[in-house]
């Protein structure tokens, strides 16, 4: 009977600690959300080369004809705002707080991690973000394409900015806002591998980008020009972001006589320049 | 009875988990008197126990190491001033040679930027680059998380200092932060001569005099240094190749230029410059006064060097004496336990 009462006991301890645990769980999960915040979205984006899927190790042409690979396509988003009504977007202040448990307005970005996000095309799990709203029809989202310069100048980051995601540099501090990396034949480098490590936060280094993206009308997948989030449902927004872009545009880029870049400067600024085109919003759903 | 005991043991062993850990205690960080403010901001970093505690434990351990046989402190000696004794340059993975002289590691509160090149912005990802640089440390910052994880005490020292939650790379960087901005030298002699406590001898004296007039408008007091970077006219090391600062800005204008270093524990942390070409102090005055190579970029204060005279020399010497301090290297607070 003793001992029974003990197994019950150590039940009930055990159960109490199970609870706490969980509880401690929640409490370090903790994001910022508004209270009307009811609906999701989600975001997902998918690498692909003029219009295609990217395939690692496929073989692709850049717009001057020249082939590579991608083996692997990484980012950095963050501030991920929405807007609704048929004026432009406002500028947004880069320096607005996204830390966790800041109290966050209708459409900012409600995302632990401290509020950024790392794409990367190796890693399926790391494709796509959810964020909670306020539901509502909204005409456009808006998003920063890099880390805002705070947290390169403030020490040791963790969750997306963890140095161990392979995207900071140890010789400058900061942050490799996106990257590219394959081979091509025309690279003359070893492996006639191609990479493309662009990072800059100050100064006219500055690399840091925030984008605008208009949900397109009249395509089969988007009858309506709007994106409209409904009470206790999760809507997807997929997006897609193309290599190619990343040579072409406002700087004409050659991998025969660019095969990398490493370092802040005017060429990663070109590189910025042009990925800044690389997306597209492709469709909405369901 | 038995089963009391072993009621008991049960409940001890879940004690931890029904307890959060105790807030780790605040460790107050010291302005030594007449000193500017740190550039160091502790209300956004602050100092615990706990953490600095960790943080030593981490500096001097070959954990952080690919191979185990290079914590921190294999370069930064507390003996030398947490330099490397008697290298110009250090040892790393695999018997390779850092490119530059390993700094003393003091004051580090009042620098706002790290590296002779002032590349780091932050005191807590400086570590970052010893760790993984293939001819340092060598290793995975993966890896050292991965073993960090595996090891008893430290997730019990890292959960007494941070609280519930993963050994992390932050947590690692914040510890070791906590331990190196809290090694403060502010002893020496001249700081006792300063405080009214002693008194310099004549030729410390005489020295003093010469170092206002010649040597403290880039080794500024109380820091021995006003954290610039400059251009002292050095030829560039064919190895090495190193051009200083203008790989962090891209600008010519700083072709050349290092950080100025502290004159403080000078005695302790030969050999000198960047590249820890001149193995004691006479070497370096002798520079000063007649080996300055001019080039564009070049410190005005150095376009016709600084003259000194065989008796400057050895006041200047004997001056420098007096920023050792002993106490510092010798605090058993910043030793390995």
């Amino acid at each position: 009977m003793k001992k029974l009462l003990f197994i019950g006991l150590f039940s009930a301890l055990s159960a109490a600690c199970l609870q706490a645990r969980a509880q401690d769980g929640r409490a370090n999960a903790r994001v910022s959300r508004s209270p009307a915040a009811s609906a999701k979205l989600r975001i997902r984006f998918q690498p692909v080369v003029d219009g295609q899927a990217l395939e690692r190790g496929k073989t692709y042409t850049d717009p001057f004809g020249e082939a590579y690979t991608v083996d692997r396509l990484r980012f950095y988003i963050g501030q991920v705002q929405l807007f609704s009504g048929n004026t432009p977007p406002g500028p947004i202040d880069p320096t607005h707080s996204t830390d966790p448990g800041h109290p966050a307005h209708p459409g900012r970005l409600a995302h632990p991690d401290n509020g950024y996000f790392l794409f990367d095309s190796d890693d399926s799990t790391a494709a796509a973000f959810t964020l909670s709203l306020a539901p509502g029809r909204y005409d456009s989202l808006s998003f920063l394409l890099g880390v805002d310069s705070l947290y390169n100048v403030s020490g040791a980051q963790t969750g997306a900015l963890d140095p161990q995601k392979g995207m900071f540099w140890t010789w400058r501090t900061g942050y490799v806002m996106a990257k590219l990396e394959g081979s091509s034949p025309l690279s003359h480098l070893p492996q006639h591998r191609i990479e493309y490590h662009i990072g800059g936060f100050e100064g006219i280094h500055k690399v840091i980008r925030t984008l605008h993206l208009g949900f397109p009308p009249g395509t089969p997948d988007l009858p309506g020009a709007s994106l409209v989030l409904k009470e206790g449902s999760v809507t997807e927004v997929l997006i897609t972001a193309d290599c190619n872009a990343w040579f072409r545009g406002a700087h004409e880029i050659r991998i025969a006589a660019t095969p990398s870049c490493s370092e802040p400067g005017i060429l990663a600024r070109e590189f910025s320049g042009n990925y800044a085109k690389m997306f597209q919003v492709r469709r909405v759903s369901p | 009875m038995k089963i009391v005991l072993t009621f008991l043991l049960l409940l001890a062993g879940l004690g931890w988990c029904l307890i959060p850990p105790p807030a780790p205690t605040p460790l107050a960080f010291k302005v030594p008197k007449g000193w500017p403010a740190p550039g160091y901001d502790f209300k956004a970093h602050p100092l615990t126990k706990e953490g600095f505690e960790l943080g030593r434990k981490l500096f001097y351990d070959g954990i952080l190491s690919r191979d185990g046989n290079f914590p921190c402190a294999s370069c930064h000696q507390p003996f030398a001033a947490f330099s490397t004794l008697e290298h110009p340059l250090s040892h790393g993975f695999n018997d390779q040679f850092t490119t530059r002289n390993a700094p003393g590691l003091f004051n580090l509160a009042w620098q706002t930027a790290f590296h002779w090149d002032g590349g780091v912005n932050h005191l807590e990802v400086q570590p970052l680059t010893p760790i993984t640089a293939p001819n340092e440390m060598a290793e995975d910052l993966g890896a050292v998380i991965g073993k960090l994880q595996k090891d008893t005490a430290y997730r019990r020292m890292f959960r007494a200092a941070f609280g519930e939650g993963a050994v992390n790379s932050q947590r690692l960087l914040k510890a070791l932060a906590q331990f190196t901005v809290s090694l403060v030298s502010a002893r020496s002699k001249y700081d006792k001569v300063k405080n009214g406590e002693a008194a310099f001898n004549q030729y410390e004296q005489a020295g003093y005099l010469l170092f206002q007039q010649k040597c403290a408008a880039c080794h500024r007091e109380p820091l021995f240094t006003d954290l610039s970077y400059r251009n002292t006219g050095l030829s560039v090391d064919s190895a090495l190749m190193d051009f200083g600062r203008m790989r962090i800005t891209g600008r010519k204008e700083d072709s050349l230029k290092f950080k100025v270093p502290s004159l403080r524990n000078v005695y302790l942390t030969a050999p000198y410059g960047h590249d820890g070409r001149f193995s004691n102090l006479s070497a370096v005055l002798d520079h000063y006064n007649r080996g300055v190579i001019q080039s564009p970029t070049v410190d005005t204060l150095l376009k016709r060097g600084i003259p000194l005279t065989a008796n400057d020399k050895f006041y200047l010497i004997s001056f420098l004496g007096t920023l050792t301090d002993t106490s510092f290297v010798k605090d058993p607070r910043f030793m390995p336990e």
